[in-house]
C-alpha cells in the first residue's frame, strides 16, 4: 500500500483583487510560510479498488478526458431538433485541487506531517460506519503520523483539521477557514457512471469546493495566535468556489493557462439533451441516450451559501449521504425537504455535501425561433443568493462565490445510424 | 540580512534608461511635467526613456523599499462618453499633456458623478465624461518601484498597494502590468498599477500591505500628472 505524504503548511495566496492573505493548507510538499509558492494544497489523487495511488486531475482512469471540460455529443436526436445523445458511460471527469478521489473497496493510506508550530489533525468528517470522524489524532509540531482506512461508502466527504472539537467538526471551524481542508469523492467502483449503487447516471460529474476566507482570522493566526471566534467573530471577505473568485473563478482572466483550468473542471458545459428526470439512464442506441451531468457541491466554509442556477434548474439527489426518495417526501426536523425535486436555489450549510444533476436542458424560455437561431455557446450564471458573498473585500463586485455553465452550441454531429429517416 | 539598495549604477540606469523588464502584455504610455517621461509596456517588457526631475520619497522597512515614481490621472471615459482605454476599463494606452492633473468637480447637480459637465478648480469647464451610472470616472496609474531588500525571495502581488482616498476609503487595483509572483533576494522591480477613482478625489494616498510582516507601509503619492488615451 503506497501512502500519499500530506505536508500541513502555512503561506500567503493572493486573493482576487490581488491581496495577499495568510493560508494553512494541505499541500504535497513542505514549504514555509515566507515561500513565494507554497504548496497548500494537494493535486486530487486516486487510491484505486486494486490498490495503487495514481495522481490524476481525472477519473475513471483511462477514460477519455473531454477537450475543454465539454463532453461531444454522439449524434443529433431526432425526437428533438436541435438536441443530442450524449455518450454513456464514455468521459472522464476532471476534479479540482484539495480533492482526493477513492474508489469504493479502496483502502486509503495517507502520511501527514505536521510542518506547522501548533499541533494539528486531519480528520475524514463522517467517514466511520457509525456515522463518527476517522482521523490521525493530534499531530505535534514537526511531527508524523499515518492515516490508513477503508474508503468509506461512495459519495462526498470533507477532510479537515477540526481544531479544539475533534468531536464535532461544526463546532470549531477556525482551522478549516484558515485552510486546513479539501474533498473526499468516494466513487462507485462497479458503475463509475452512476453516483452511488442504485443512484443516478450521468455524463460526467463536477465537484464544486465551497470556501470562504477571513483575513482577520487569518492575520491573527500568521502570528501564531489562537484565533478565539467569541473574541473576532467569523467575517469572512473572499469567497471561493474551487479556489478561485469572481473572473477567476468565470475563467475569465488574462491567465489563459488557468482559464483553461476552470473550464475542464469547474464551469459545467455539455450539449443540449432531451433528459426526462424520471430515468436519467435513457438509452436510444448502443452507447448514447439522454442524462444529465452530475453536480457535487461541498461547503468546507463558514458561510450558508445558497447557489442560484440561471437557465436550468438542477434537480436535487441527495445530501450528506441520505439518498432522497422519489416519492414519499417530507419535512424534516429542520425544515428541509427531503424529496427528489426541481430546485433553482441549491442551500449548502457549512459542511454539507449535496449531490444534484445538471440536465443542460434547451432554457425552458428560450421561444423557438431564438432556439432555432442560436449559432453560439449560451453561458448562464451561477451565483450564490448569501449576497455579501458576491463582493471581495467587502466592495469588489462581483468578486466573489460566482460560476457559469454552458449549452453548446450546436454540433456537427450526425444522427445515429438505426434512427435514420425515422424517429426513434 | 538585509540587501543594499539598488546600486547608484542601477539608480542611474533606471534614471536615465532606457531600462526594460518582463511585464505583462498591456501597456500604456504616461507624459508628465515637463514631457520628458515616457514609459512604455510593450508586448515584450517596459522602457523607461527619460525621468521627471524632482523628489521621490521611498517608505523603506527592513524588508521592502516601495517608492512611487509617478503618477498621472485620466478621465475613464472620452468626451463622446466611450471608454478612453483599449483595454476596459484598463490603463490601455495614456498619453495626455504635461501638466499637472486637473481635479473635476461637477456642476450640474453638486455631484461629481452628475455626469452633466464639469470644471476644474479653476472654474474653467473641462470635458462631459463622467459615467452616466456614476461610477467612478477617473483611471489613477501608479509607476512603482519595489526592493525586496530581504536575503530570500519573497511573495508579491500589486494588490498588496492600495489607493487611498483623502479622508475616505482604500482602494483595489484595477489593473497591474504584472501578476502575482516573487520578487527576488535584493531585486528591484519597476510595474504599474492603476484605480479607478472619482473624479473629485484630491491628493490621494497609498498603502503598501506587508502581510508576511504584518506591518503596513504609508506611501507618498507624487503630483499626479494629466493622462489620456494615446492617439
Amino acid at each position: 500500500m503506497t501512502a500519499l505524504d500530506v505536508y500541513i503548511n502555512e503561506g500567503f495566496l493572493p486573493m482576487v483583487d490581488g491581496a495577499l492573505v495568510y493560508h494553512r493548507g494541505f499541500g504535497s510538499r513542505p514549504t514555509g510560510a515566507a515561500d513565494p509558492s507554497p504548496s497548500l494544497t494537494l493535486s486530487p489523487h486516486v487510491f484505486t479498488a486494486d490498490g495503487a495511488l495514481v495522481r490524476s486531475r481525472t477519473h475513471p482512469l483511462g477514460a477519455v478526458a473531454p477537450p475543454e471540460g465539454r463532453p461531444a455529443p454522439m449524434f443529433t436526436d431526432p425526437a428533438h431538433p436541435g438536441e443530442y445523445l450524449v455518450r454513456r458511460k464514455y468521459w472522464a471527469s476532471y476534479f479540482p485541487e484539495r480533492t482526493l478521489i477513492a474508489e469504493s473497496g479502496s483502502v486509503i493510506s495517507l502520511r501527514i506531517h505536521n510542518n506547522l508550530a501548533q499541533e494539528h489533525e486531519l480528520m475524514f468528517v463522517g467517514t466511520a460506519q457509525d456515522g463518527g470522524h476517522r482521523g490521525t489524532g493530534k499531530i505535534r509540531p514537526g511531527g508524523s503520523a499515518v492515516l490508513e482506512c477503508e474508503a468509506p461508502a461512495p459519495g462526498t466527504y470533507i477532510f479537515c483539521d477540526p481544531g479544539s472539537r475533534p468531536d464535532n467538526p461544526a463546532k470549531d471551524p477556525v482551522e478549516r477557514t484558515l485552510g486546513l481542508a479539501g474533498a473526499l469523492l468516494v466513487t462507485n467502483t462497479a458503475d463509475p457512471w452512476v453516483h452511488v449503487p442504485g443512484g443516478t447516471e450521468f455524463e460526467r460529474q463536477w465537484l464544486w469546493i465551497l470556501h470562504d476566507v477571513d483575513p482577520a482570522w487569518a492575520r491573527i493566526a500568521s502570528r501564531g495566535e489562537r484565533v478565539n471566534p467569541a473574541q473576532t467573530p467569523a467575517y469572512p471577505r473572499y469567497f471561493t468556489l474551487n479556489g478561485r473568485s469572481g473572473f477567476q473563478s468565470l475563467g475569465i482572466s488574462t491567465d489563459e493557462a488557468a482559464n483553461q483550468v476552470r473550464h475542464e473542471e469547474s464551469l459545467m458545459s455539455g450539449s443540449p439533451r432531451h433528459v426526462d428526470v424520471r430515468n436519467f439512464s435513457q438509452g436510444v442506441t448502443a452507447g448514447a441516450g439522454r442524462t444529465g451531468q452530475l453536480m457535487r457541491f461541498v461547503n468546507t466554509g463558514i458561510v450558508h451559501h445558497q447557489l442560484h442556477f440561471h437557465g436550468n434548474h438542477v434537480w436535487a439527489l441527495g445530501r450528506n449521504g441520505t439518498q432522497f426518495p422519489r416519492s414519499g417526501g417530507f419535512v424534516d426536523s429542520a425544515g428541509h425537504v427531503i424529496l427528489q425535486q426541481w430546485e433553482d436555489v441549491v442551500e449548502m450549510h457549512p459542511l454539507d455535501r449535496k449531490d444534484s444533476v445538471l440536465p443542460v436542458w434547451r432554457p425552458p424560455d428560450s421561444i423557438d425561433p431564438v432556439w432555432a437561431a442560436r449559432t453560439v455557446d449560451w453561458h448562464y450564471p451561477m451565483h450564490c443568493h448569501a449576497e455579501p458573498s458576491q463582493v471581495a473585500a467587502g466592495g469588489m463586485y462581483p468578486g466573489g462565490l460566482v460560476g457559469d455553465w454552458m449549452v453548446a452550441a450546436p454540433s456537427r454531429v450526425p444522427p445515429p445510424p438505426a434512427a435514420e429517416g425515422q424517429t426513434p | 540580512m538585509p540587501v543594499e539598495h539598488p546600486s547608484d549604477a542601477t539608480r542611474s540606469r533606471w534614471e536615465h534608461g532606457p531600462l526594460r523588464w518582463t511585464t505583462s502584455r498591456r501597456q500604456f504610455v504616461l507624459f508628465a511635467g515637463g514631457g520628458v517621461a515616457a514609459v512604455a509596456v510593450g508586448a515584450s517588457g517596459l522602457a523607461v526613456a527619460g525621468r521627471t526631475p524632482g523628489a521621490v520619497s521611498a517608505t523603506t522597512s527592513p524588508f521592502w523599499t516601495v517608492r512611487i515614481l509617478r503618477a498621472g490621472r485620466g478621465a475613464r471615459l472620452r468626451p463622446d462618453g466611450l471608454p478612453a482605454f483599449h483595454a476596459a476599463p484598463g490603463p490601455g494606452v495614456f498619453a495626455g499633456p504635461a501638466e499637472p492633473a486637473r481635479v473635476r468637480t461637477a456642476v450640474a447637480q453638486g455631484d461629481d458623478h452628475a455626469g452633466h459637465g464639469s470644471t476644474d478648480h479653476s472654474g474653467a469647464a473641462i470635458a462631459n465624461n463622467q459615467p452616466v451610472n456614476r461610477t467612478w470616472g477617473d483611471v489613477i496609474v501608479l509607476e512603482v518601484e519595489a526592493f525586496n531588500a530581504t536575503a530570500a525571495a519573497l511573495p508579491f502581488s500589486p494588490g498588496q498597494l492600495r489607493l487611498r482616498l483623502a479622508d475616505g476609503p482604500s482602494i483595489t487595483p484595477q489593473d497591474a502590468s504584472r501578476g502575482p509572483g516573487e520578487i527576488a533576494a535584493g531585486a528591484v522591480e519597476m510595474f504599474w498599477v492603476s484605480y479607478l477613482a472619482p473624479s473629485g478625489a484630491a491628493n490621494p494616498s497609498a498603502e503598501f500591505a506587508d502581510t508576511i510582516h504584518d506591518s503596513m507601509l504609508a506611501v507618498r503619492v507624487p503630483e499626479l500628472v494629466a493622462a489620456r488615451e494615446a492617439s
